[in-house]
């Protein structure tokens, strides 16, 4: 399929892991997508950026580590961008060392250009 | 215009599905076309066939099937279905159970996808 | 874009993350649900929003108002109030994001 014909789509990633199951069933709609030859991307805004970051251990919450799966979304999934916003990070003290795989950090401003790009915006 | 619909919380923790149904109503009234509700996380629930509010109460499901008999597909996901309690045997009906795959689908046919 | 907040901001960074994100003139708000709380005159985000209009239309959903008792004159200066319609025509017009 050409690029011209593929369907841009966008989750956008606004809430923290495991408080609420929003980011599990967005990976599992994310992996999911990705098997459809389509230009699916992904962002993480405020609290969302929290899903990223390093060293999740739910050893003692009982639950699925379910983080594992942002550092194969590209290479396994075919999603074409993980977009991280630059200004949700520096809020909460966090630098691209904190997180546990390659991202693109976008400002708002350019956030928002991707996202007027977009057929459709998936919120989680 | 075709208007996709995605329905992400259940029927009453949340307001979602009540300003879903007045928006899908006035959209039809409207003369747009629905191409289909996709309910996901807690929005399955919305398709519990067991469900039984008070009577003075608004059934949400019922309202639901209304749609359904109008022609509007509905689908209830079945991943995030089956982790609920929401199978085959307590769907209100059986199609409309079917993968993610049919949200991305309808994500690509609709002019709109709006979220609530 | 279209930018629909249906949480109090009182609760919620809803409106403060979508704020951050209506840029151009042509993006519209629409408040819905506890997100109609932010245009009651008097109330902390009034200020915010009667910025906003200046060059962004805000609009809220007239169905949530009145079930949370609050009275069209209890609407800031300049935000529109739109029935289930209105939500629908501004939908066709832009495309929508929800923040929550």
């Amino acid at each position: 399929m050409s690029e011209q014909e593929k369907t841009k789509v966008m989750f956008v990633c606004r809430t923290a892991p495991y408080g609420t199951i929003y980011e599990q069933e967005a990976i599992e709609a994310m992996v999911m997508f990705g098997a459809y030859e389509q230009d699916v991307s992904v962002s993480f805004i405020g609290d969302g950026v929290y899903s990223l970051k390093k060293g999740q251990d739910t050893s003692l919450l009982g639950k699925k580590n379910f983080s594992m799966a942002y550092p194969i979304l590209i290479d396994d999934f075919e999603i074409s961008h993980i977009y991280v916003e630059k200004e949700s990070l520096e809020e909460r003290g966090l630098k691209d060392s904190d997180l546990m795989t390659e991202v693109e950090i976008l400002d708002r401003n350019a956030l928002k250009q991707k996202m007027n790009e977009m057929k459709a915006l998936l919120p989680f | 215009m075709k208007l996709g619909v995605l329905i992400k919380e259940g029927p009453y923790m949340h307001q979602a599905i009540d300003t879903a149904y007045n928006f899908i109503i006035a959209a039809m009234e409207e003369g747009h076309e629905i191409n289909g509700i996709f309910f996901y996380n807690d929005g399955v629930y919305n398709r519990c066939a067991t469900l039984e509010p008070p009577r003075d109460e608004r059934n949400i499901m019922k309202l639901l099937t209304e749609l359904e008999l109008k022609g509007v597909r509905l689908i209830v996901c079945v991943a995030a279905g089956k982790r609920r309690g929401i199978v085959n045997q307590t769907v209100c009906k059986v199609e409309e159970i079917s993968g993610l795959g049919q949200l991305l689908e309808l994500c690509i046919t609709s002019d709109r996808t709006v979220t609530f | 874009m279209l930018h629909i907040i249906k949480k109090s901001p009182y609760e919620s960074s809803a409106l403060k993350d979508a704020v951050e994100y209506i840029g151009q003139n042509d993006d519209v708000v629409l408040l819905t649900e506890d997100g109609v709380y932010a245009a009651k005159k008097g109330g902390k985000f009034e200020g915010l929003l009667v910025d906003l209009t200046k060059k962004n239309s805000v609009y809220c959903l007239l169905a949530d108002i009145k079930a949370r008792g609050i009275q069209e004159s209890e609407i800031a200066e300049n935000i529109k109030i739109i029935d289930y319609k209105g939500f629908v025509e501004k939908v066709v017009e832009h495309n929508p994001m929800t923040w929550s």
